[in-house]
């Protein structure tokens, strides 16, 4: 039972970080009547993952292994593109906080809804049809026994706790240091996304160097063992990563944590590292 | 919501549209899928050698670990290390299939329980083309199937028993390319002969294990709805 709980956590712990932070940030903000396209947003993705994972499980519809692998990847650059959207965001939302500005939340919250509902949509749905594929696949086999999918599910759950456990101790940090800790959470866990989607496309064959291997831990670091499944979880961290994973992963924390952290001034919303060469 | 469920759901299916497609060829167990057995300490492939085309592979995971399997051809370096299939995060006691497309020549499967590592490898061939398989040449009839535009003729009250081994010949006399694919009772596919283009024929060998009502219809384009499918009985 204890190796699919762990696939389970992993599976929904990247997702649950995230969720578990916008919705913190909606209720600190006095926002929690948005929170609705949110959980929309979730059940869509999760409705569409099962019901597509059920397709491919089930019947004689097959996906081939390139447009499966390229499905995640593709679907990771659109997750690291909205969760990085998200972050600068809510640093701008932030900054009319601590101008004690209040009244301007409202304008930054314009982007509401569909943005809120697609974020979140794209968090849960990146790793969906995975998830789907092996919650099957553990249904199926329950006539010889159901100990697969208590595993899986009590993974699920328990991700999904980490994931309220986040929010609850997120809501009670002060404004600053929760808007610090978790833009820069978000940033952290976009990386990795970021890198784990190059390596699905590496798969596919749509980028190269599959084989180029910068560095392999798997070891000392097995998928399988907790800490492993942890690592991956959050930070999607591979036991064996490509150079190209690498380079993909430190070309984006770098730029986007400078941004992050450098001193905001009024007229900067950076949503894209566009450079800005004016004095600090 | 609306709008990204639109925009998502039709690029998901386009994708496993792609994927599903019929290519042409037969797998050397006549079109079923080709089991595979990760072990704690083997990796077991039932067939090992193949025809070229589509082989579907179902993999069992009775080890003790959450496994993976691989399947490389080689790579420029002339090492198995291109990836042509895979899956991911078999739990154990579950089982998992996915399809991979092969060409001629040497490939090697790998189960990968723990994900870690090279695997335990077993090497499969795929050689010749779907006639010239010798461990097909065995069956116990022969059945022509003529494809025009847009039917097949020579199905028509067409019964076999449970556990027979039919070939069917496919004869294409229209003037554009046809298949023939044989769906089991549960939609599966069990054997196909590959497109074929017009005043060629092709053939597949295919064991009719289960009784039930079988389909058989061309896959490509919408020859289908035009008129080319059928079903017949296994008693």
């Amino acid at each position: 039972m204890f190796p699919t709980f762990l696939i389970g956590l992993r599976e929904g712990l990247e997702a649950s970080l995230v969720v578990g932070i916008l919705v913190a940030y909606l209720v600190k903000t006095g926002n929690g009547h948005r929170l609705r396209p949110l959980w929309g947003g979730i059940a869509t993705a999760i409705g569409i993952s099962l019901a597509f994972g059920a397709l491919l499980q089930f019947t004689s519809a097959e996906m081939s292994f390139k447009a499966q692998e390229a499905f995640g990847g593709f679907a990771s650059l659109v997750a690291v593109a909205f969760v990085t959207w998200m972050v600068f965001w809510m640093r701008r939302t932030a900054r009319h906080l601590k101008a004690e500005l209040h009244g301007r939340l409202d304008t930054a919250l314009t982007l509401g809804p569909l943005a809120l509902a697609l974020t979140a949509f794209v968090a849960v749905g990146r790793e969906g049809l995975e998830t789907a594929l092996f919650l099957w696949a553990a249904v199926q086999s329950t006539g010889q026994s159901a100990t697969p999918i208590t595993g899986a599910v009590l993974g699920l759950l328990a991700s999904v706790v980490i994931g309220y456990l986040l929010y609850k101790r997120a809501v009670n940090l002060n404004l600053k240091t929760f808007f610090t800790w978790t833009g820069a959470g978000l940033v952290v866990v976009a990386a990795g996304v970021f890198a784990y989607g190059v390596h699905d496309l590496q798969e596919a064959g749509l980028l190269p160097g599959l084989n180029t291997v910068a560095f392999d831990v798997s070891e000392h670091v097995p998928p399988s063992s907790w800490y492993g499944t942890l690592l991956k979880g959050i930070f999607n961290f591979s036991p064996k990563t490509s150079v190209l994973q690498a380079a993909a992963w430190v070309s984006y924390v770098v730029p986007v944590l400078y941004l992050f952290f450098r001193p905001s001034r009024p007229a900067a919303a950076p949503a894209a590292p566009a450079r800005q060469t004016a004095s600090v | 919501m609306r709008a990204s469920f639109l925009l998502t759901l039709p690029l998901a299916l386009a994708l496993a549209a792609c994927g599903g497609s019929s290519d042409g060829g037969s797998t050397a167990s006549g079109g079923g899928a080709v089991s595979v057995t990760s072990s704690d300490h083997a990796c077991e492939v039932a067939t090992t050698a193949f025809d070229p085309g589509k082989i579907t592979f179902d993999v069992k995971n009775t080890s003790k670990d959450v496994t993976e399997v691989y399947v490389y051809g080689k790579g420029s370096g002339g090492q198995f290390d291109k990836v042509v299939g895979e899956v991911e995060n078999i739990a154990p006691g579950t089982s998992r299939d996915f399809p991979v497309q092969v060409t001629s020549g040497e490939y090697e499967v790998a189960c990968k329980p723990g994900q870690a590592g090279d695997g335990i490898r077993t090497k499969i061939t795929v050689s010749g083309d779907t006639a010239s398989a010798p461990q097909d040449a065995a069956y116990d009839r022969e059945v022509k199937v003529t494809a025009k535009e847009y039917a097949f003729t020579g199905l028509e009250g067409f019964q076999a028993k449970a556990g027979e081994k039919v070939e069917f010949k496919l004869d294409n006399a229209g003037s554009m390319e046809h298949e023939l694919e044989i769906l089991g009772p549960d939609g599966k596919a069990v054997g196909e002969v590959g497109p074929t283009a017009p005043g060629k024929d092709g053939e597949v060998i295919v064991s009719l294990d289960k009784p039930g009502t079988y389909t058989y219809l061309c896959g490509i384009a919408d020859h289908e709805s035009r008129g080319m499918k059928g079903t017949f009985t296994v008693s």
